[in-house]
């Protein structure tokens, strides 16, 4: 395994890492999907709702579907998109035409990690909060490609977009994050401007 | 590869291992420093996403339903059965523990206050008097007696303060048994019920009153359930 895969890997590390059970028995592969992904799923609409309890709603209603339409997954390799994409179109339906656009929400559900020094908690909670402030439109494919593991091609699927697309708002997303992080460092880069113009 | 192509390429995937951006590196301490600190970047926001909480709860409302051994009628009349009780409660719970967006909002913007405030009065240890205190409640609308005795409130810090665009507050701060308690009094139509209030640092209540809504916010150790019933039982909203 490279350098690449197994960073990405450990990005989207399952939480128990066991492999899902393949065969017919239909209840226990969906359990075995659910222990491995209810979490990352969990996480995934937080950054989409950034809202612990509506996250969780949506958590809940995602796995409903994804039992009901159960047969409809092919592949266990595709398992982990086929719930991202049922989240996407439940928080479409339930929420996001319901529900304002909060602007500044502050991260109201980050555990204190003891393993982490105070400076360094300071900086991750500066950084929840940058990612927080990202438009949805970075902040999507930035969570889905970091958070969530997906190849560029992956989240194009997801997010129904096409693939120059994404990789722009990668693109942008991090250098949005970089400029709130540290206000002026990333404009005196070489290229910078030259790429913002080409989005 | 020109500074422009690796500078894109770093940026949308830090980890790319194609051979032509790699060798990119070579002999280029600018190009290698920028790829770590992205790279660091990227750890990080993995980092903020592994931390948040996930519901205690929540693994367990994710069983499947259970199995169906009914016959077809019984089914039928257990599934319109379950549909409404679900749905009343989904209605129930709603309307009673989802937060509206005006809560939303109220909630939002208490905690991006204290957030934007905390370098200021931390930075302000002086008591400061309570002419200066009663002088930025007037300008919010509200007054508060001064508690005597044991329940004297040291005030460090108090500012007339916007919320959220369009609130405007007093925001004072006392002292708390482990640092700073801020106390934020809005006049702003009062929420139904009192509102909890999170995140990875502060901790604290939005309660209703007769014509606004007070916030006690505290670090997560604080104490804060002393500063709300002095506050609750001293506060009157001026008209």
């Amino acid at each position: 395994m490279n350098l690449k895969e197994s960073l990405r890997n450990k990005m989207s590390e399952p939480p128990v890492n066991r492999p899902l059970i393949l065969g017919n028995n239909r209840r226990k592969r969906y359990e075995s999907l659910v222990d491995n992904f209810y979490q990352d799923v969990f996480r995934y609409a937080y950054w989409l709702t950034r809202n612990p309890a509506i996250a969780e709603d949506l958590v809940q209603e995602t796995f409903l579907r994804a039992w009901r339409s159960f047969d409809s997954l092919q592949s266990d390799d595709a398992a982990k998109a086929w719930l991202f994409t049922i989240l996407r179109r439940e928080n479409a339906r339930m929420y996001e035409r319901y529900r304002p656009e909060l602007v500044d929400i502050d991260d109201v559900s980050i555990e204190e990690d003891d393993r982490n020094e105070p400076d360094q908690r300071q900086k991750l909670s500066e950084l929840h909060k940058a990612i927080m402030q990202l438009e949805k439109e970075y902040r999507d494919p930035l969570m889905l490609q970091v958070g969530g593991g997906f190849s560029g091609k992956e989240i194009a699927e997801i997010l129904d977009l096409n693939n120059n697309t994404v990789m722009t708002r990668l693109f942008r997303a991090r250098i949005k994050l970089r400029e709130i992080m540290n206000p002026g460092a990333v404009g005196d880069e070489s290229g910078h401007e030259a790429q913002e113009e080409l989005c | 590869m020109d500074d422009l192509e690796f500078h894109t390429r770093a940026h949308t995937d830090p980890f790319d291992e194609e051979p032509d951006f790699l060798n990119a590196l070579a002999g280029r301490e600018d190009r290698h420093n920028l790829l770590h600190e992205l790279r660091q970047l990227d750890e990080n926001i993995r980092a903020v996403s592994e931390n948040i909480d996930i519901p205690v709860r929540l693994r367990q409302t994710l069983a499947p339903p259970p199995a169906e051994t009914r016959s077809w009628l019984s089914q039928r009349a257990y599934a319109i059965a379950a549909s409404l009780l679900v749905s009343v409660g989904l209605v129930v719970s709603t309307l009673q523990f989802r937060p509206s967006a005006s809560e939303l909002a109220l909630h939002d913007a208490m905690l991006q206050h204290v957030h934007d405030e905390a370098p200021r009065y931390e930075q302000s240890t002086t008591p400061i008097s309570w002419l200066e205190v009663e002088t930025v409640l007037a300008d919010a609308g509200v007054s508060l007696q001064q508690p005597t005795g044991d329940e004297r409130l040291i005030i460090t810090f108090a500012k007339v303060c916007g919320l959220g665009g369009s609130l405007r507050g007093a925001h004072l701060v006392t002292m708390g048994k482990n640092g700073p308690v801020s106390v934020i009094l809005v006049r702003s139509p009062p929420l139904g019920r009192s509102l909890d209030v999170k995140d990875s640092r502060f901790r604290g209540r939005i309660v209703p009153a007769d014509d606004g809504n007070m916030a006690v916010i505290g670090e997560h150790a604080e104490e804060l359930g002393r500063v709300e019933q002095i506050i609750t039982s001293n506060v009157e909203w001026s008209i």
